[in-house]
C-alpha cells in the first residue's frame, strides 16, 4: 500500500468535510494510505500573508517541519489555498535564511527541505495515475456528462512559486474529467478568481465574479461545475440561488474527488454529494451514477 | 475619469521607496496599458484597480493608496501579475501596501475586509485552526449585521457541515508564539 502524507487544513474538517471524505474514500478503493500530518496547525490563508509575511511562512512552515520529523517525505493537501501557502513558505523559507533560522528558534526544531508537496490535481495524476482512474470506471462512468473543470486561482498562481507555464488554459482536471468518461468542455472561466473571503466581507463584490462564473459554464451548456478548491466551492455552491444568484436552472458542483469516486462506482452517500446546498440528485440519477 | 490631484505628488517619498523595498517590483516599469484592471474582479467595485495604483505611486501619491480601498478589496488572486507585460508582480505590490496600511494604524478603507482577517489571525493564534463558525458569527457582530447568512448556517448544520466548537492543535503555545512580529523585511 502506497503511504502518502496528509494535510487536511481547517476546512476540509468543517464546511469542506465532503471534500475529505471523498479523498479518503477514494484513496481506500485505490490502496493509497493517508497519514494526517499529526498536531498539523492553520496554514494561515490569505489572511497571514496580506498582513505579515514571516507569520505566513512561519504557520504553513510548522507544518513542513512536523511532516518532515514524522517522516513524510510528500503530502497532499487537498484545499487549494492550504497547497499555495505550504508551497510559498517552502519556497520562503528555502530562499530567506533569515526566516528559516527565526523559525527554528521558536519551534526548537529544525527544517528540513524539499518535502513534495502535492496538490489534489497532481496527486490524481502522479499519485493514483490516468490509466489507473481508467482501469477502475464502473460502466460507462461520466459519460454524457458535460463537466465545467473551475481551477480557481491557486493551482495556477503564483508562477514564481509554482514554476507552471500554462496559466490561463490548464488542463489537469480536464483530463481527469475525460479519463473518467466524462466531456470537459471548453470554457473561458477556468482561472477566473470567484471573489475568495469577499464573499463574507463584501458579498456584494463577490456575487459578481460568482455570477460571471456560473453564467460561463451555463453559457457553455454544462451540466455541472468541477472544483478542487473549499473556498471556490462554498462560493458557487452556497451562494447559488441567493439573491442576484439565481441561475437560469441549478448547477451542481462537484469536488473532482466525488466525480472519481462516482466514476469508480463508489456509493454516493460515501462521497458526501448529499451535503451540497445545490441538488445533485437528479443529474446523478439521469446519469446513472451514485 | 478620475482625477488625480498632482499638487501633493511627492516622488521622491521614502515611502515609496519602501514600496519598492517590500515588493521587490519596479513601480516606475509600469506603463498603464490597463491589462491588469481589464481583469481584475474588484476594478470596478471600489475606487479603481491595480493599473490607478500603479499611477498614484508614481506620482508619489502613497497616502492616497493606503487610505484607499483598492488594497483592500484585491482578492490577491494574482491575475493581474499574469497579465502584466512589464513583469511587475502587481499582487505583490498590493500585499506590500496592505501589510503598509495597517502599520500606519489608520482605519481601513474597507472595515469588513480588514475584521475578517484580524479575526481570523486571532481564531489561529487562539486554537492554531480556523474555526469557520466562530469566525463567521464574530464578523457579523463586529460588521453589524448579527444576522447576515442565519439561513445559509442553518443549511450548513443540517448538511454536517458546521462544527460548533473549535478543533484545537495540541501544543497551541507552538503555534501562538509564530505571531509575535519580527520587524518586517520582504521575502
Amino acid at each position: 500500500m502506497k503511504r502518502i502524507g496528509y494535510y487536511p487544513g481547517c476546512s476540509l474538517h468543517a464546511t469542506a468535510v465532503e471534500f475529505d471524505t471523498s479523498l479518503k474514500a477514494i484513496c481506500q478503493h485505490f490502496g493509497i494510505e493517508l497519514v494526517e500530518i499529526a498536531d498539523w496547525n492553520c496554514c494561515g490563508s490569505s489572511p497571514a500573508h496580506n498582513n505579515d509575511g514571516f507569520l505566513a511562512a512561519a504557520l504553513a512552515g510548522r507544518n513542513l517541519v512536523l511532516a518532515a520529523e514524522q517522516g513524510l517525505e510528500e503530502l497532499v493537501a487537498p484545499c487549494a489555498s492550504c497547497f499555495s501557502r505550504l508551497k510559498a513558505a517552502q519556497h520562503d523559507l528555502e530562499h530567506n535564511e533569515a526566516w528559516r533560522a527565526e523559525l527554528e528558534k521558536r519551534l526548537q526544531a529544525s527544517y528540513q527541505s524539499g518535502v513534495r508537496i502535492r496538490s489534489i490535481l497532481d496527486f490524481l495524476h502522479a499519485v493514483i495515475g490516468l490509466d489507473a482512474l481508467r482501469d477502475r470506471i464502473v460502466g460507462p462512468g461520466l459519460a454524457g456528462l458535460k463537466v465545467a473543470s473551475y481551477y480557481g486561482c491557486l493551482f495556477v498562481r503564483p508562477q514564481e512559486i509554482l514554476g507552471r507555464q500554462e496559466q490561463e488554459n490548464p488542463q489537469e482536471m480536464d483530463m481527469v474529467v475525460n479519463a473518467l468518461g466524462g466531456q470537459a468542455v471548453d470554457w473561458p472561466f477556468k482561472t477566473e478568481c470567484c471573489g475568495n473571503s469577499l464573499a463574507l466581507a463584501r458579498p456584494d463584490v463577490a456575487q459578481r465574479a460568482i455570477k460571471a462564473i456560473l453564467d460561463a459554464a451555463l453559457g457553455v451548456e454544462s451540466d455541472c461545475i468541477a472544483t478542487a478548491c473549499p473556498l471556490c466551492h462554498a462560493n458557487l455552491d452556497m451562494r447559488q440561488g441567493r439573491q442576484g444568484l439565481k441561475m437560469s436552472r441549478a448547477l451542481p458542483v462537484f469536488y473532482i474527488t466525488q466525480l472519481v469516486g462516482l466514476a469508480c462506482g463508489l456509493p454516493a452517500k460515501e462521497l458526501g454529494v448529499d451535503q451540497h446546498l445545490v441538488s445533485t440528485r437528479s443529474l446523478l440519477s439521469a446519469a446513472n451514477l451514485g | 475619469m478620475e482625477r488625480i490631484n498632482l499638487t501633493q505628488a511627492n516622488t521622491n517619498s521614502a515611502l515609496l521607496a519602501k514600496v519598492t523595498r517590500e515588493s521587490g517590483q519596479d513601480i516606475s516599469a509600469c506603463y498603464q496599458c490597463g491589462k491588469c484592471t481589464a481583469g481584475c474582479l474588484m476594478a470596478g467595485a471600489g475606487d479603481g484597480g491595480p493599473r490607478l495604483v500603479m499611477r498614484l505611486l508614481q506620482f508619489g501619491l502613497l497616502d492616497q493608496v493606503l487610505s484607499g480601498k483598492a488594497i483592500w478589496l484585491c482578492a490577491a488572486c494574482g491575475i493581474c501579475t499574469v497579465r502584466c507585460p512589464r513583469e511587475i508582480d502587481v499582487a505583490k505590490v498590493m500585499e506590500s501596501l496592505r501589510r503598509m496600511a495597517r502599520q500606519t494604524g489608520q482605519r481601513p478603507a474597507e472595515p469588513a475586509v480588514a475584521a475578517f482577517e484580524d479575526l481570523f489571525l486571532t481564531c489561529v493564534s487562539r486554537h492554531g485552526r480556523m474555526h469557520e463558525l466562530g469566525v463567521m458569527v464574530a464578523h457579523n457582530i463586529k460588521t453589524g449585521r448579527p444576522f447576515k447568512d442565519a439561513d445559509l448556517g442553518q443549511k450548513l448544520f443540517f448538511r454536517g457541515k458546521l462544527r460548533l466548537l473549535p478543533s484545537r492543535v495540541r501544543k497551541v503555545a507552538a503555534v501562538k508564539q509564530l505571531f509575535a512580529r519580527t520587524g518586517g523585511g520582504a521575502a
